[in-house]
């Protein structure tokens, strides 16, 4: 099974770069803000209309079925609205694409370390906790393909980590698992692949201690690693 | 919580037999002295209005669900934000200047609802808030209000006063079978048609780009939502005129019921509008001060102080 | 005289507020010219010659009642055969939208006016035009005295007393035994028991029942059904919620005992002399 992207977006947007995604391993999607993760998120997703094709198995995902897709590809959006106050469960529900599973809700939630809150409305969760939920709602359906934009935003250190091995597990179980990060660190250290991208273009595609250099640090993010952890490079904050 | 349609429909049932039945005494005394008549009274009269008070109330609750669950905005409803009133102007025009009949009456009052309400999606955008909505909503309501008015002067008809009256502040007094005739496919069709769209509005919840990727036709779904409530709300206000706020309430009221959900409000919210509307019908038929009230008066005197707890809820 | 003439009134007053919709601009009352206003009222000249109606009860009157020549404009609405028969006797007439600046430039010398539009009377003294204010009649011996009053300004009295014998002699004596019945306009409007359109029913031995509201929905219809139920035809053909009211299955559906007779709409808008024909129709028409 494999994810594959062509000539995605409006030139220069990936260039005729592919990519191409394989289950088992867990890919990190970095860049800094505006680079256009979330615009190659969700074109691999299936949705805009940009130019390109993605594919799914060799079909692409134009003319595959909207239950078919729905069943195998989840995606996650960054933002964390929930445009009614309904139940976590609930919100969790949505993700299954036939009818209610109630042992798969609770398994999901319990994966996403959302149980207990299972039964509150959303609207009364914090972001961090909502996140969780959404999460769990992405993981619901046992996806072969996920997306996740920023799932590690808003989340305290103990999740954050907790979230990346539960990618790591998903990974593990077959699937194919793309996240946006916006944690260097956690790219860095958590990831098996790590796609770079910036100014809407694809810079580099590998192992993550040589797509991070830092040579790219510095021109890309305009950071250093040192001794003391992360430093600014070539950018100063006037006194 | 699966419960509740349950509920709510043996609500229905002893307030249609109310309606039905309305004025024992009544009945009985005509019964004595011609059994035809009270069977006329009962088959010509009391049958179309009770009917019809549960067809519109159901339509509007139910098109007012799926009006929020559209646009995920819990002051959407065809009755305040320009459909209803869209209708009465469609039905109007079609009626007094293409001198049309019972039929295209209420094809006007369909086609007036629809115009109104793509011309509310197309202002305030498909996902707009709140204020935008309300804002675009009311313009339109306005607008389609004032132009009833004014076709109803140009119309050369000795009756337009209470016309103006009657298809701004609505009434199930006097109804037929013929226009239950007409109205109850029309209502019926669309709202099993908007009742199967649940699902997909539920994950509308989630935003329309993640409802895309859980298997929703946003493009059809939104299609689907307009055409059936503009269908639906045009044909019964083509009968009734247009009455206000049920569609807005309701929704409201059995919302928390079923878990917020959007899609779980769809069943309820049609129960609860019949229910709602059948008991405003009856009401207005106990005179206050020797006077009937107008429905739509009644309905309003109920539903815009809500409208005004919302708007301050939500500020 | 009150609801289903007063549905034809209601109408007749829309209708002027229409055309005054229409007619934006001169919404406005303009103020009197100076001039106007410092000459006194003309002394009434023997017959006048240049009789404008604003009204069109005043209208139905002076059509009846006119030499030929002797009138110059009346309202839109009598000239309207849909609102009163004497329409066609309005043929070459100006026709004003009941408002005293539509008949400045005709220059009458006597304005007719209806005490139900006091502002029109008002405007038209204060441009120094002779005027002539009818009040709405209440009663069978106001009609004559209208009649009378409008004869005696146009200075046709003896055509006055002519049409006031011919309105009796269609009269004819008050039957004594009256049937109970129902007149009904659209949407079910009625009139009240003891009003001048019910002393016209009278004379044609039917009792107006009496009725709350002015209105009879169809429960109450089918309820207590009247003996004979008078429905009046106002404007025929034309598409209106009140209009399609008249035609519900339930009406037709009424006990065969109940007989339904149809009645000219457009005679009971005014009440005036018009309606004697009508009665003496109607009375031959009862069952009894």
């Amino acid at each position: 099974m494999s994810l594959a992207a062509t000539a995605l977006a409006r030139p220069p947007m990936l260039g005729a770069t592919d990519i191409v995604l394989h289950p088992g391993a867990l890919v990190g999607l970095v860049g800094p803000n505006g680079a256009g993760k979330t615009t190659l998120l969700r074109a691999l997703a299936g949705l805009g209309h940009g130019p390109g094709t993605v594919t799914l198995d060799g079909t692409p995902l134009a003319v595959l079925p909207a239950r078919l897709r729905a069943a195998r590809l989840a995606w996650l959006p960054a933002d964390r609205d929930v445009a009614w106050p309904m139940r976590a469960r609930d919100v969790v529900a949505l993700g299954l694409a036939g009818a209610g599973n109630d042992d798969a809700v609770a398994d999901a939630l319990a994966r996403a370390d959302a149980a207990a809150f299972a039964d509150r409305r959303v609207d009364t969760l914090s972001t961090g906790e909502r996140a969780r939920v959404l999460l769990a709602r992405a993981l619901v359906n046992r996806p072969a393909v996920l997306l996740l934009d920023e799932p590690t935003a808003n989340l305290d250190p103990g999740h954050r980590l907790h979230v990346m091995d539960l990618l790591r597990a998903e990974a593990g179980r077959g699937a194919i698992v793309l996240v946006a990060l916006h944690d260097l660190d956690l790219a860095m250290t958590r990831c098996d692949r790590l796609l770079l991208v910036a100014d809407g273009a694809l810079v580099a595609d590998g192992p993550p201690a040589e797509v991070l250099d830092a040579a790219r640090l510095a021109a890309i993010f305009g950071v250093a690693r040192s001794a003391e952890g992360w430093v600014t490079a070539g950018r100063s904050v006037a006194p | 919580m699966t419960r509740l349609p349950a509920v709510l429909a043996l609500a229905l049932l002893p307030l249609v037999l109310a309606s039905l039945f309305w004025d024992p005494a009544m009945l009985r005394a005509v019964a004595e002295r011609d059994p035809a008549l009270a069977r006329t009274i009962l088959m010509e009269l009391r049958l179309p209005r009770t009917a019809l008070a549960v067809l519109i109330g159901g339509a509007l609750g139910l098109g007012g669900a799926a009006m929020q669950g559209l646009l995920r905005n819990a002051l959407a409803s065809p009755d305040v934000l320009g459909p209803s009133t869209g209708a009465s102007l469609g039905a109007v025009f079609a009626g007094y200047f293409l001198g049309g009949g019972v039929l295209a009456v209420a094809a006007g009052g369909m086609a007036g609802a629809l115009v109104a309400l793509a011309l509310l999606l197309a202002l305030a955008g498909p996902a707009a808030g709140t204020a935008t909505l309300v804002l675009a909503g009311v313009a339109i309501s306005a607008l389609a209000g004032a132009l009833v008015n004014l076709a109803l002067s140009l119309a050369p008809s000795p009756y337009a006063l209470y016309d103006v009256m009657f298809w701004l502040l609505g009434s199930l007094a006097d109804r037929s079978l013929p226009q239950l005739g007409i109205a109850a496919p029309i209502i019926l069709v669309a709202g099993a048609l908007l009742l199967r769209q649940a699902r997909s509005l539920d994950s509308l919840a989630l935003g329309e780009d993640v409802a895309e990727t859980l298997g929703v036709d946003v493009a059809r779904l939104r299609w689907t939502v307009v055409v059936a409530t503009g269908v639906m709300v045009g044909a019964g206000v083509a009968v009734a005129g247009s009455i206000g706020f049920v569609g807005l309430v309701v929704p409201h009221l059995v919302r928390p019921l079923v878990g917020n959900r959007p899609g779980a409000t769809l069943l309820p919210a049609m129960l609860a509008g019949a229910v709602l509307l059948v008991a405003a019908d009856m009401a207005v038929r106990v005179p206050v001060n020797g006077q009937e009230l107008k429905l739509g008066v009644l309905t309003a005197l109920l539903g815009a102080p809500f409208f005004l707890w919302l708007v301050v809820k939500g500020r | 005289m009150k609801r289903v003439a007063a549905s034809g009134l209601a109408a007749a007053t829309l209708l002027v507020a229409v055309s005054a919709v229409a007619s934006l601009p001169t919404l406005a009352p303009k103020p009197p010219p100076a001039l106007a206003l410092d000459l006194p009222a003309p002394p009434a000249p023997v017959r006048p010659r240049r009789v404008a109606s604003l009204n069109l009860c005043t209208d139905e009157l002076a059509l009846l009642l006119a030499a030929p020549g002797q009138l110059v404009s009346i309202s839109r609405l009598g000239a309207e055969p849909r609102e009163t028969p004497v329409a066609t006797r309005a043929r070459g007439l100006a026709r004003n939208r009941g408002r005293v600046t539509d008949i400045v430039a005709l220059q009458p010398d006597l304005v007719l006016t209806s005490a139900g539009d006091a502002s029109a009377a008002t405007a038209a003294r204060r441009l120094g035009f002779a005027v002539v204010n009818v009040v709405q009649p209440r009663s069978l011996a106001e009609v004559s005295a209208n009649i009378r009053q409008v004869a005696r300004a146009l200075d046709r009295a003896a055509a006055g007393e002519a049409l006031i014998a011919r309105m009796l002699a269609d009269l004819g004596p008050r039957p004594s035994a009256p049937v109970p019945a129902l007149i009904i306009g659209g949407g079910g409007q009625t009139i009240a028991a003891d009003g001048l359109s019910a002393q016209w029913l009278r004379h044609a031995g039917l009792q107006q029942q009496r009725v709350t509201r002015g209105q009879v929905d169809l429960e109450r219809l089918l309820s207590d059904p009247p003996q004979v139920l008078v429905i009046s035809r106002y404007y025929p053909g034309q598409m209106s919620a009140n209009q399609n009211w008249l035609a519900h299955p339930a009406i037709a559906a009424l006990p065969a005992a109940v007989q339904r007779i149809e009645t000219d709409g457009r005679v009971w808008t005014c009440g005036g002399p018009l309606v004697a024909a009508e009665v003496a129709r109607l009375r031959a028409l009862v069952r009894r």
